[in-house]
This record gives structure tokens, sequence and C-alpha cells, in this order.
């Protein structure tokens, strides 16, 4: 099966069950397909397994059953060491806590993500500047987090996950600890990132944040409920995507 | 190469992170290190002091004393007559001295201090002008038996140090000695010989004296050798001395003695202490790694977030792993500078305290702050692990 150029991220008949004192379908039968330049929101309630998707998305999880390929790699059965190499060459991360390392600066965070990789001291904190300057941050490059702002926080790990030039940028409530004011910055960065190219994965439970992106994914019970387009930004989407048969259901609130 | 110098930076900065965590769990590795180059370097410069001490009186100077009596009938035993003349032939030695003590005469400071000094045998020995020279020991005042003594059979006396100061004789005083009764002038004070204590309690006349006066016949009692350079005395040497001595003659020597080896064992006795401090340190660094293991252990659970990131964005197990691990190579390594001056410090204390010259190889400083790194390596292994084997899916707490 050849998909068309610009496909990222394929998920076919992903499955991810979890055993314990009873057997969890977290995640059941779920098939998408993500192309670069491509905004797309997971919404879903508590257990929809939005958050056990997003695990298999990047790689720190991996699916019980069913085939996942990154960049056309089949990562289904990769190794540990595999999918951190992966993780760390086209995946970056955004959270709601931020994860910002308390006894690194600002540079020292981004910093963090371009370890290991034969990099010069002075390139790689080249490298950390470009990155908190492109996200306007470009003045606090010594703060320490306990210094910044949540929203400075948040998108200093931004700046962290876009720092290694990722393809794919996966978003977990990355407003949820925010208030709006800061929600809307960091929504115009992701959508700054959007623009180049990258391809964004944002879980939310914020129907509003939803709304704006491109393309918004409904679960529910491990499954796809729906899965929208919005028609205005269809220019965005290159490649095709397998649309699931539910598209046109509104999903619930 | 790139990789190692990320490693050690971020090992670094995980350290600094937390001054005082990173002090406490020093403690241990710094006293363990500390006490441990203090127990070496404290027992080396005593040891050290009394090398000096050694090579300052001389480890080449060997006493031999008769066995059996060549005239044999009376008093101690004694060498051949030409005992004296036979030892300077041997190139074995670069010095020698022959002194025949005369027992059983009574030394007084005056004619009233008979009933004082009944209890204290103070010696008299027969010596010729040499004597002083052989033994390297200068006079306290006052000068040793000359030619002239001897030529002339003056009652004159050399006294001993400690004779000198029982009868307290005051430095430069005209003074007079009985020996049995006899007066003898006293020319000089001989200084303390340290390597052959009896003589200290002795008093020195001249042969022609002691064979007028105490009709003192037959060769001498005993001998006072220095080894030539370069020399050593071994075992066969005592058969060789004693054939020289005696020409197949009667008579014969016991086995000479070193002094210098006698006062050598008697420093190393200190053994078991170093033994127990070596113990305690040894203890203290063992404690020290358990802390490490205790407080990383603890700390890994703290930065399991940090974990989870940093394997979120590239880090491979092993890398965690070995951050850990380096940061406890680093306690381990700066407690382990820190020990090593720690005890130095002690060491030239001590040293200077009790007049020592501070010996402490550089080694002992190297193997003790290696061993710091070790052990702290071990210790720091679980943590690592731990580590290591944390899922950052679990520690990132999505959605």
């Amino acid at each position: 099966m050849s998909e068309p150029v610009g496909t990222l991220i394929e998920l076919s008949k992903v499955n991810r069950t979890y055993v314990g004192a009873e057997l969890v379908h977290a995640v059941r039968d779920v098939d998408l397909n993500v192309a670069a330049g491509e905004f797309v929101s997971i919404t879903g309630q508590s257990g929809s397994g939005k958050s056990t998707l997003l695990g298999l998305l990047g790689l720190l999880d991996r699916p019980t059953s069913g085939t996942i390929s990154l960049t056309g790699i089949d990562v289904s059965n990769a190794s540990d060491a595999r999918r951190t190499s992966l993780r760390g060459q086209v995946l970056g991360f955004v959270f709601q806590q931020f994860h910002l390392v308390p006894h690194l600066t600002a540079s020292g965070n981004v910093e963090m993500a371009l370890l290991y990789r034969n990099l010069r001291p002075r390139e790689r904190q080249a490298k950390a500047h470009a990155a908190l300057e492109r996200i306007g941050l470009g003045h606090r490059f010594g703060h320490k987090p306990t210094e910044l702002s949540g929203g400075e926080q948040q998108r200093v790990a931004i700046a962290r996950a876009i720092v290694t030039d990722p393809r794919i940028v996966l978003a977990d409530e990355p407003t949820g600890a925010l208030d709006s004011a800061n929600a809307e910055n960091i929504m115009e960065v992701l959508t700054g990132l959007v623009d180049e190219r990258t391809a964004v994965i944002m879980v939310t439970h914020d129907r509003e944040l939803a709304d704006q992106a491109d393309r918004r994914i409904h679960m529910s019970d491990g499954s796809i409920v729906s899965d929208t387009t919005s028609n205005t930004d269809a220019s965005h989407m290159t490649g095709s995507h397998q649309a699931p048969s539910n598209e046109s259901m509104d999903s619930p609130a | 190469m790139r990789s190692l110098l990320d490693l050690l930076a971020t090992a670094a900065a995980g350290l600094f992170a937390r001054p005082s965590r990173t002090m406490l769990i020093l403690l241990g590795p710094i006293i363990g290190v500390g006490a441990i180059v203090a127990a070496i370097g404290l027992t080396e410069s005593a040891k050290g002091d009394v090398r000096a001490t050694l090579e300052d009186l001389g480890t080449d100077l060997v006493t031999v004393q008769a066995s059996s009596g060549f005239q044999g009938t009376q008093g101690l035993p004694r060498l051949p007559e030409e005992a004296d003349a036979r030892l300077k032939r041997i190139s074995l030695l670069r010095a020698s001295a022959v002194v025949t003590e005369l027992p059983g005469h009574q030394v007084l400071p005056h004619s009233e201090a008979a009933e004082a000094f009944e209890v204290l045998p103070i010696s008299v020995r027969v010596a010729g002008t040499q004597l002083p020279d052989v033994l390297e020991v200068d006079m306290l005042w006052g000068r040793w038996l000359n030619t002239w003594d001897n030529q002339s059979g003056h009652r004159t006396v050399v006294l001993g140090s400690d004779t000198a100061e029982q009868f307290a004789v005051l430095p430069g005083e005209v003074r007079s000695i009985l020996i049995d009764g006899r007066i003898y002038g006293v020319a000089g004070v001989l200084s303390e010989v340290v390597l052959v204590p009896s003589y200290n309690l002795s008093v020195f006349i001249s042969p022609v004296a002691a064979e007028d006066d105490f009709a003192n016949e037959g060769g001498p009692t005993e001998a006072i050798l220095r080894i030539a350079d370069g020399e050593t005395l071994r075992e066969s040497d005592s058969a060789f001395l004693n054939t020289v001595l005696t020409y197949g003659g009667p008579g014969g020597i016991d086995p000479p003695t070193v002094p210098t080896d006698e006062l050598e064992a008697t420093a190393s006795v200190d053994e078991t202490l170093r033994t127990v401090v070596l113990l305690m340190g040894g203890l203290s660094l063992l404690v020290g790694g358990l802390g490490i293991a205790n407080v990383m252990s603890i700390s890994v659970l703290q930065r399991s977030a940090e974990i989870g990131i940093r394997r979120a964005v590239g880090h491979t197990r092993a890398r965690i792993a070995a951050q850990f691990l380096s940061e406890a190579a680093a306690v381990g390594f700066l407690g382990g500078v820190l020990g090593a001056l720690l005890g130095a410090g002690v060491v030239a204390v001590g040293a200077d305290w009790r007049n020592w010259t501070m010996v402490l190889p550089i080694e002992v400083l190297i193997g003790a702050a290696v061993l710091s790194v070790v052990v702290a390596i071990v210790a720091g292994l679980i943590p690592a692990v731990k580590a290591a084997r944390l899922e950052p899916l679990q520690t990132l707490r999505l959605g």
C-alpha cells in the first residue's frame, strides 16, 4: 500500500488493551492517517482513550494489535531503543504540566532535547536560542522555570519540542494550566508550526480550542466517533486521509 | 567524546541543582577517604621519622660481644688480645673499636656516697682513643681519653651521660670520682649513646690505668663495628667475624647485633592502630556509599518527570542510567578529592605537631580517591537502573 506523499502517521486497526483486574480496551480498532501540515485536535471525555492514543502516537507505548507507521516506518513492534531514537528525530512533545526541569534555565531546558547529538555546546546553544526567539522568548534564555510565568513556561516547552525540527508535534492539553490570554498565545504558536508544515496533534477537552484545529477528532470508549475537517482550511490537506464512515456525525460535547 | 561531555555537564547540573543534598552525600566519602589517607599518612610519617632517626644514627653500627672466655678464668668472656688488630684488617668494616668491661668495681662521686650508689650498677669500661669516632657521638663537654692519658697512666675518666647526671656533674666542673676508692679526674662527659644505651651508665678509663689500678689482662669483652659503605651484614658474616677474631683459637662471639634493626622493630608496633583506623575509614566509606544509594533512589523518584521528558526527547535508557551513574561517580570523585585533601591536612598537622617529616605517598591519595569513586559508582548502580527502567508514559501523566 503506497501512501500519498506527505502522510506522516498511519494507524491501521490499532488496539490497545490493558490486562489488569479486568480487560480494558483503551483503544479499539482505530484507523487514522495524518499528513504533514495538518492541525488535528482530539477530544473526548476521561477514559475515552485519547491519552492512550497520544501515548501510541508518541511512541511511548506499543499497540496490542494493529500497525502504526511514522514517516513510513512501521513502529508497531519497534524496540524501545528504536522508538526512543525515532522520538528524538520526528516527534516533539508539549505537556499540560510543561515538564520543564526546574534546575535548568530556559535555554538549558531547550538544549536538553539536543544532547547526545554530537553538537558543540555553542551550536546547541545557538539552536536553542533560535527556537526561543521563534516563540518570542529571546529575552528569557537564562531564566529558571520558577522565574517564568505559566505561559512563558509552556512556550519554553514548545521551544524544546520544536528545536529538533520534528515532523510531528504532540500536545497534551497544552493550555490546560493557562489562563485564556496565554492559551490564545500558545494556540497561535501551534498554528504557526502548522503553517511550516509540521503536523500538530493536540489532545484537549476544551471544545473551543479543539474547534481552532483544521481537523477535529472525537473519541469515545476507545474509538474514533467523529473526524471532521474544516472546509475553510481544506487547502492544508495535501494528502488524503481515510475519512471514517461517521464523519458527518456531530460529536457530543 | 562530545556525548561524554554532554553527560558530564548534565550530571554536574543535576548535582549543583541541589547543593545542600549534594554536600550531605559528600560527607560519607570525605570522611572515609580522609580517615584512610590520615591513617596511612600518619603511620608512614611516624615510620619515616624513625627511619630519619636511624639514618641519623647510622644503620651500619654493629656490636659484637664475646661469648666465651679466651682466657676464661675470671670475669666476663673475652675476645682475643689481637682482636683490635684483626678487625682493622677486615674490608667489610670501615671502622672498629674494642671495649673491655671491668665488672665488680665500685664507682662513687665521693666517699660518703657509698650507701646511696650501692644499688646503681655503674660499669667501668676500658676504651681506646677512637671509641667516640666509631660511635659517632660527640662529647657533651670536655674531652675524650687521649694518647697522653694512656701513655702516662694518669687516672683520667670520661663519664657516660647518665653517670654524669647521677653524680650531678656540672658542665666544665673540675671534678673527681672514686673507682674502688681511687681518685679519678673527670676529663669530660660523653653525649648520649642511643644505640648502645649501656654506655650511658658507664665510666671510661684508659687501658694503662686499667692495667695499673685493676690488673686488667687479656683481650676486650666487646667490639663496636661500622660496616663499610655499600656493604651489609649478612647471616654468614657472623661466622666470618668469629673466624677472623679467634683465628681458630678458643672463644668466640655471640651473633652480632644491629641496634638500629631493633629500634625499627619497636617502631612498627603501631600497625594495629593503623589497621583499626583503616577499617574505620573503609566502614565510613561503605556507609557513605549506602547514603549515596539511598539519597539517589529518592532523587530518582522525585525527578521522575525529568526522566520522563528526557526519554520523550530521545534520551535512551542507557543515557539515563549513565546520567545517574555519572552523578554518583561525581559525588565519589569530589568526595574522594576533598577527603584526600582533608586527610593530607590531618597528616600535615599531625606531623607538624610531632615534629615529624610528613610522608604521604601520592599513590595513597590517588588510590583512596579511586576507591571512593568505585564505591560511589557501585552505590549508584541501583538508582541508575531504577531511573532507566522508569516508563515515560507513566511518569509524564498524559491527559
